[in-house]
């Protein structure tokens, strides 16, 4: 597929496309869900969720290597041939659309206990669905000078949960590896789901104008400060909240933040709120644009533009949004989708990688066509 | 199709300020709510928790300026939730306890089980878990009934009550988030202040001391010199952490009998032993640079004078120290957290002990150094 010569970006903008993509709405309680299960190692727990998807990283470098101007659905299509290649298209489509729902879905559920309490959810999830849709339309090029831009409120992520350092009791986190090592990587599944977004590597990559190996750093870049962000807010929830309270608060980041209060400022839970909000339509803008990128590799229209495929792409997920019904339902649709990553992110790139090693072996030539 | 545009373009901006105002389900207006600024709570005999709250009234006078004056209201119910609800049905208007500054819990219901009347705060997103705690002797409802002289409003009147107290070392300032963490941790306890109104004259509340807690239910108390000393024993000095210590027992004029000194500087120095039966050895030892600001018996000319007062307090000190943690002990109260660090260090350990048992079989060794490095401006 040949792309339009005016919308490429520059890697350090996919950096921060991938940057953004990855941190979304998961932020709130990853600390939680890995801490029900690594306890206080938790942290250690995303540094090797961090390692796993650095691994990937590398494998999607290996196709990009190969491959510089094919996205993940022309290479399905490529690889795994005509008419598997499509259904494996539309299967991802679908598990796209699974996610931003999913992500809509949390959203609201968030805003609902946390800000409007009294605003009925589905007016959340046409507000935040109407501005992912608004974004994502256009070359992707505009969508990453937007990512780039709000990426300056991540510092704000920081600042304000570094002032749990003054509450913070530094014998929670110890001792290390109390619970074994089997936890630490049974919570780093969990750590993952939250870093997912990742995979959008393989459809932007090919707008990105660089050389692979330059993508590839960008990525590891936006991996690397992913990585020390989650474990860094991890961390900090194990030092403050200790080991029993923690399991009382499924979204840590936010009671400890509405804790402080400072002398003008109280409930700077909201201004978190508010960053976070930015974060999660990032996320979401990531998938809507994966999915809508996905609709136009499997209807072939001689427009290489994604932009009539949004309304499309955003529709389902308004649906599926105010499906879940409670926090209960919403979480667990949340973790039921993410585990679909394990299929989509991590198994079928794989089964890419390999198969494109084997068409080597049979001599096959056909990428030189592109 | 450029019309077609042009009525889409309206349309959306139609639909835009329509979405902007969403915060029309959520608005709570202050003009339409009574914001409570302190509460307390008690258990009735009947068992029913009684929850009274403190809230602002501006009365406005044909002047221009409105006069503030503290309400209370009272009621009863099966769970704090429902005393609220009950409270609610006969006030006008309806009450916002998200910007409380301070809880109030009486002896009874503290000795009873503290989470369970915090739950309803910790549950709630606007839930005021920055307010400071305190346990009244007696009952809160009697605290919330005093007409303070020192300020017009309770809700000034007690936050600036317990902040001045920090300041003198008492303890610490809690608040219902601060106390949260030991109240599930096994290896840590917590303090709250302690107070009690003066229910002859009705103008004042008095600080006596702090209320030691286990788990989540209040089992001792220390007076106002022990209070003092755990804070040192935490490693927590307070900008004027004040001792008054008898040394001499003849002089003709009995305020001869005493000195003062003030905590300068604290350097704290432990260590957890466990030897083979198991049984713990804690070690403290406290290294205090002191100023003396009160010694009418005698003049430190030389520094040979100085020394004996150091050792006299020293002992003094000493001996404090001892029935601090003593009390602490009969009260199961582990406040400095030897639990935890038991937990965090010798973890193999931590797993074979019972620590609801055992924290009160441990022994603690004691030892107050002080050292006079200032005396005022004359000797």
């Amino acid at each position: 597929m040949r792309l339009k010569k005016d919308d490429s970006i520059t890697s350090a903008q996919f950096t921060f496309f991938l940057l953004q993509t990855q941190i979304g709405v998961g932020i709130l309680s990853m600390p939680y869900n890995i801490h029900l299960i690594a306890k206080s190692d938790s942290w250690a727990s995303v540094i090797v969720a961090g390692c796993v998807i650095q691994l990937y990283l590398f494998l999607f470098y290996r196709l990009t290597v190969k491959y510089p101007t094919l996205s993940l659905f022309d290479l399905v299509e490529k690889l795994f041939g005509r008419y598997i290649g499509r259904f494996v298209i539309f299967l991802y489509i679908v598990f796209f659309l699974l996610m931003a729902a999913s992500i809509l879905s949390m959203f609201s559920q968030v805003i609902c206990l946390w800000i409007l309490p009294l605003t009925p959810r589905w007016l959340l999830i046409i507000i935040m669905g109407g501005i992912g849709a608004y974004a994502v339309r256009g070359p992707i090029k505009n969508l990453a000078r937007f990512f780039v831009f709000v990426s300056v409120l991540l510092i704000f992520f920081i600042v304000l949960v570094v002032y749990g350092f003054f509450e913070a009791d530094y014998l929670n986190v110890l001792p290390m590896g109390k619970e074994g090592f089997m936890p630490i990587v049974k919570g780093s599944e969990k750590a993952m789901y939250s870093m997912l977004g990742f995979e959008v590597y393989l459809i932007v990559a090919p707008f990105v104008k660089a050389k692979p190996y330059e993508k590839l750093k960008a990525a590891t870049i936006s991996n690397v400060s992913v990585t020390a962000l989650y474990t860094f807010l991890t961390f900090m929830c194990i030092v403050f909240f200790g080991i029993k309270e923690f399991d009382l608060v499924p979204q840590p980041i936010l009671y400890m933040i509405k804790s402080f209060s400072f002398e003008v400022l109280e409930r700077i839970d909201l201004v978190f709120l508010s960053f976070w909000i930015v974060s999660v339509a990032t996320t979401y803008m990531g998938y809507l644009l994966a999915a809508a990128r996905g609709m136009l590799a499997l209807a072939k229209t001689p427009r290489k533009e994604h932009t009539p495929f949004v309304k499309l792409a955003l529709i389902p997920t308004l649906f599926i949004a105010t499906i879940p019904h409670g926090v209960y339902e919403a979480a667990t649709m949340l973790n039921e989708i993410s585990r679909l990553s394990l299929i989509f992110v991590f198994l079928i790139p794989t089964l890419l990688v390999i198969r494109s090693f084997m068409g080597k072996k049979k001599g096959d030539t056909s990428h030189d066509h592109t | 199709m450029i019309i077609h545009k042009k009525i889409l373009v309206l349309f959306l901006s139609g639909l835009l300020p329509l979405c902007m105002l969403t915060g029309c389900w959520d608005q709570r207006l202050i003009k339409e709510s009574r914001l409570i600024l302190v509460a307390g709570l008690d258990v009735l005999p009947n068992n029913k928790i009684e929850d009274t709250v403190i809230y602002p009234v501006v009365n406005k006078t044909s002047g221009s300026s409105g006069e503030v004056k503290s309400v209370m209201a009272s009621s009863y119910g099966v769970t704090t939730r429902d005393a609220r609800f009950r409270l609610d049905k006969k006030v006008s208007q309806n009450f916002d306890p998200s910007k409380n500054r301070v809880f109030l819990f009486g002896e009874k219901l503290a000795r009873q089980d503290m989470y369970a009347s915090l739950d309803v705060i910790y549950r709630d997103p606007k839930g005021a878990v920055n307010a400071m705690v305190a346990v009244v002797k007696g009952t809160a409802k009697d605290a919330l009934s005093i007409k303070s002289e020192d300020s017009p409003l309770l809700s000034v009147y007690y936050p600036q009550l317990l902040r001045s107290s920090s300041e003198i070392g008492l303890f610490k300032i809690t608040t219902v988030q601060s106390i949260c963490a030991s109240m599930f941790d096994p290896g840590i306890d917590f303090v709250m202040p302690y107070i009690k109104p003066n229910m002859k004259t009705k103008d004042r509340t008095n600080v006596i001391g702090t209320a030691l807690f286990h788990k989540t239910k209040m089992t001792g108390t220390l007076n106002e010199k022990e209070s003092l000393m755990l804070m040192l024993l935490n490693k927590e000095k307070a900008h004027y952490s004040r001792f008054t210590f008898k040394i001499t027992n003849k002089q003709k004029v009995k305020e001869e009998d005493y000195v003062t000194i003030t905590v300068n500087k604290l350097k704290r120095d432990w260590s957890i032993k466990i030897d083979k039966n198991n049984h713990i050895t804690v070690p403290i030892t406290l290294s205090i640079n002191a100023a003396v600001n009160e010694l009418p018996s005698d003049h430190l000319n030389s520094h040979q004078r100085a020394i004996k007062i150091e050792k006299k307090v020293s002992k003094e000190m000493t001996q404090l120290a001892k029935k601090t943690l003593s009390n602490l002990q009969q009260a199961n109260a582990d406040i400095l957290g030897v639990g935890k660090h038991i937990r965090a260090f010798q973890n193999d350990k931590w797993i074979k002990l019972n620590w609801d048992k055992d924290y009160k079989k441990i022994t603690f060794e004691p030892k107050v150094k002080v050292t006079i490095t200032q005396h005022g401006i004359i000797n």
